[in-house]
């Protein structure tokens, strides 16, 4: 717990620490594909849970400030990561829209700002609540790549990220929920599941990643269907980017 | 309920001081205890986890003087199961019967021993 006006010091940058987790390509020898940026709130309060950090921004009416305020910082801080390696963020649907068209254009300031090259991000949308405009939304993703991002749907499996969504995001990536890939190995409905969202990302021109891996089991059940991009603790949890130091990057690349 | 989750406490209270208090206090007494200060804190406590029990100030500081009838009915909403106490120095019977139509088991007048305060919750988790 923090102290009382927790609004106004929760949004300031030094109350916000932006972690990173890698997502490999297993394709050939385990390889960085990118790094998702992820923000707590301060360590030791509430906040530190992504989870009540946003529900609480949302109940407060600051989420899409939130995520702009995050999405700027995870680009500033990813300056030591190697510039192979795509960068990924995380935003809620409604803040697309809620901006009026201002998104797209202040997430290209962010981008010049930080110096990352648009074709490196990957937006990684998700929604938890049902307080957006669904007309304006696909046209602020048509927005998002005409600066030449690239969009992902997130939490696939779960929540809002569903058959709809699809439709209105029309994303390059589908990511999967945890939920689905934790126990793959050895639960049939998990794989069958699996199976099925890996069939349909390949008809809908879209490519899977499945997050929350933790076992060499699940991950060999995942190569077997044929997905080629995870993410978990198995591989690496999220930590500051300069806990990953240029000689860990490298042997990252060559073995994990 | 079991055990852990009768032993899951979530206190709100604007007042730091007795916030604190209370959180070592029950600490002490082998409660897992999370506190808030804010009505949208303890919202966005009860949305991602479970508690057995929730012991919450009438008035926050915001903008309204019943915003712990807010989080009770919050509460309510999320366990059917939960133990709520609900404190106040505005005791009323209007707010008496408000209270008991929203599934609070003890409205307590501030202040209050702590160690009352413990028997009064352990009356009702027994």
């Amino acid at each position: 717990m923090v102290p009382p006006t927790h609004l106004d010091t929760l949004l300031r940058p030094e109350s916000i620490r932006t972690l990173f987790q890698p997502i490999y390509d297993i394709a050939g020898d385990p390889s960085v594909f990118a790094f998702e940026g992820l923000s707590r709130g301060p360590a030791g309060s509430n906040f530190e849970s992504p989870d009540i950090f946003f529900s609480y921004a949302r109940h407060k009416r600051a989420e899409h400030l939130l995520d702009r305020i995050c999405i700027g910082l995870v680009l500033e801080r990813s300056r030591d990561l190697p510039r192979e390696a795509r960068i990924s963020v995380n935003v809620h649907a409604s803040t697309l829209t809620a901006g009026g068209g201002t998104f797209a254009p202040f997430l290209a300031a962010e981008l010049h700002r930080a110096g990352v090259e648009p074709s490196r991000l990957i937006v990684e949308v998700v929604e938890h609540a049902l307080a957006w405009n669904p007309h304006d939304y696909a046209a602020s993703v048509d927005e998002l790549r005409a600066i030449g991002v690239d969009v992902a749907l997130d939490d696939i499996g779960v929540g809002l990220s569903n058959y709809r969504m699809m439709i209105d995001t029309r994303p390059s990536y589908l990511k999967i929920d945890r939920y689905l890939v934790a126990g793959c190995a050895f639960d049939s409905r998990r794989s069958v599941i699996l199976e099925s969202i890996y069939e349909l990302a390949e008809k809908l021109a879209a490519t899977v990643i499945a997050e929350g891996i933790e076992t060499e089991a699940d991950l060999a059940r995942l190569r077997t269907i044929g997905i080629r991009f995870v993410q978990g603790f198995l591989f690496s949890p999220p930590q500051p980017a300069a806990a990953f130091t240029r000689h860990e990057l490298e042997s990252l690349r060559a073995t994990s | 309920m079991e055990r852990a989750l009768s032993r899951s406490l979530l206190i709100v209270d604007d007042e730091l001081p007795l916030l604190m208090a209370m959180k070592d206090y029950f600490t002490h007494f082998a409660y897992d205890v999370d506190c808030a200060t804010e009505l949208e804190e303890a919202v966005a406590l009860i949305e991602h986890r479970r508690y057995g029990l929730l012991i919450c100030d009438l008035r926050l500081n915001g903008t309204s003087d019943r915003e712990g009838l807010n989080i009770v009915s919050m509460m309510r909403q999320s366990s059917r199961s939960a133990r709520i106490v609900l404190l106040t120095a505005h005791n009323s019977p209007d707010l008496a019967h408000e209270a008991s139509q929203l599934g609070v088991h003890l409205l307590v007048n501030k202040p209050i021993p702590l160690p009352h305060l413990r028997e009064l919750i352990e009356s009702l988790t027994d």
